[in-house]
């Protein structure tokens, strides 16, 4: 697959062209990735700190923190789910983020793929 | 990080406050300068994502992101009733390189701010830049820089990641406090003072979770970090061998 490619620096360096579909992460690897991912998620929401974080304490600090304005819309704000309370609420909100992110990065990825193959053929 | 979490104040809930600019805090004009400079920005990572970047380490990108996201929720305590977070731009380009991690890391704000409320959709750009770019590109550099002057593949590496995290965070801070002046949201001078001293000890965190991230990798999937040098075909040689 690698020969086919518009050669660019960093692929030219590649030791032998390869062929087949396997990423180089392997099925098992990022499924441990994305367990970590879940596991910090719900430590996250077990453990994590309330207190205002660098900004908002600066803003309570200078009395600017009421220039922010709330969202006109509400999803699943502040990683909650709306109906389920304290840290399950958290967790799950938690785990849908990690999902979306995660087949919203690999969309992203693909669309910027795609484009190179439509370039090079 | 856990070990050092158990300090909450009394009546607090554990679990992530609102962590991102809400709109308000930048004046429209500031705004919309610094979505066009994020948007620009993007552009770049997606053109040079697309002519360096190997397809098949997709995933790889995917379970970075979902990384950032979940490490951006744990807020830990530094001093005085204030918390900080991961960024991750450092760690998102060292694993990724600068552009695919600059997309990570804006696809990680952009899911934020539409389905979170967390970060305002105004100042999303501004957001991208602080929380984002300032590291995968800012950051990246630094790295790259401080690593060719420790040489070696071993510490050196880590201790030059550590220092980019670092200084990613309080950039960040800075860049945040000069765009919060210029919109006359607060004295300039007053908010740099303020957001750097806060984000130099947040930083810290910064550091040493991007280092111990990084270690893992190294120590787990060394091929993983040789991926935009042509490692494709070993790191699936390795998967191949742990399934």
């Amino acid at each position: 697959m690698d020969a086919n490619r518009a050669p660019t620096p960093d692929v030219t360096h590649s030791p032998a062209p390869t062929t087949g579909r396997r990423g180089p992460l392997g099925r098992w690897w990022w499924i441990a990735g994305l367990a970590v991912a879940v596991v910090v998620a719900v430590l996250a929401a077990s453990f994590a700190s309330g207190d205002p974080d660098g900004l908002d304490s600066v803003a309570i600090q200078q009395g600017f923190e009421k220039a922010g304005t709330e969202p006109g819309f509400r999803v699943l704000p502040d990683y909650t789910i709306p109906g389920l309370d304290g840290t399950a609420s958290t967790i799950v909100a938690g785990v849908v983020g990690i999902a979306l992110v995660f087949a919203f990065v690999l969309v992203l990825g693909r669309l910027v793929a795609r484009r190179r193959k439509e370039r090079a053929a | 990080m856990v070990a050092s979490l158990g300090n909450l104040g009394p009546g607090l809930v554990p679990g992530p406050v609102a962590m991102h600019a809400p709109d308000g805090f930048l004046s429209p004009a500031v705004a919309a300068f610094m979505w066009v400079v994020s948007l620009v920005l993007i552009g770049v990572a997606v053109r040079r994502t697309n002519e360096t970047f190997d397809e098949r380490a997709i995933p790889l990108m995917g379970v970075t992101a979902a990384f950032v996201f979940a490490a951006q929720m744990f807020n830990f305590q530094v001093v005085g009733g204030t918390s900080g977070h991961l960024l991750g731009g450092v760690l998102a380009a060292v694993l990724l390189g600068p552009w695919a991690g600059t997309l990570v890391m804006a696809a990680v704000i952009a899911v934020q701010g539409l389905v979170f409320q967390d970060g305002g959709l105004v100042v999303m750009g501004a957001n991208v830049f602080n929380m984002g770019i300032v590291g995968t590109m800012g950051g990246y550099a630094v790295y790259r820089g401080l690593g060719a002057v420790l040489r070696g593949d071993g510490r050196g590496q880590l201790v030059a990641a550590g220092i980019a995290a670092w200084l990613s965070v309080v950039g960040g801070a800075a860049a945040m406090a000069v765009q919060l002046g210029i919109s006359g949201t607060t004295d300039l001078a007053v908010a740099l003072a303020a957001m750097v001293g806060i984000h130099v000890l947040i930083g810290i965190g910064e550091a040493l979770v991007t280092t111990a991230a990084i270690a893992f990798v190294r120590a787990a999937r060394p091929d993983l970090l040789n991926l935009r040098h042509g490692g494709v075909a070993a790191a699936r040689a390795t998967a191949a061998r742990a399934a």
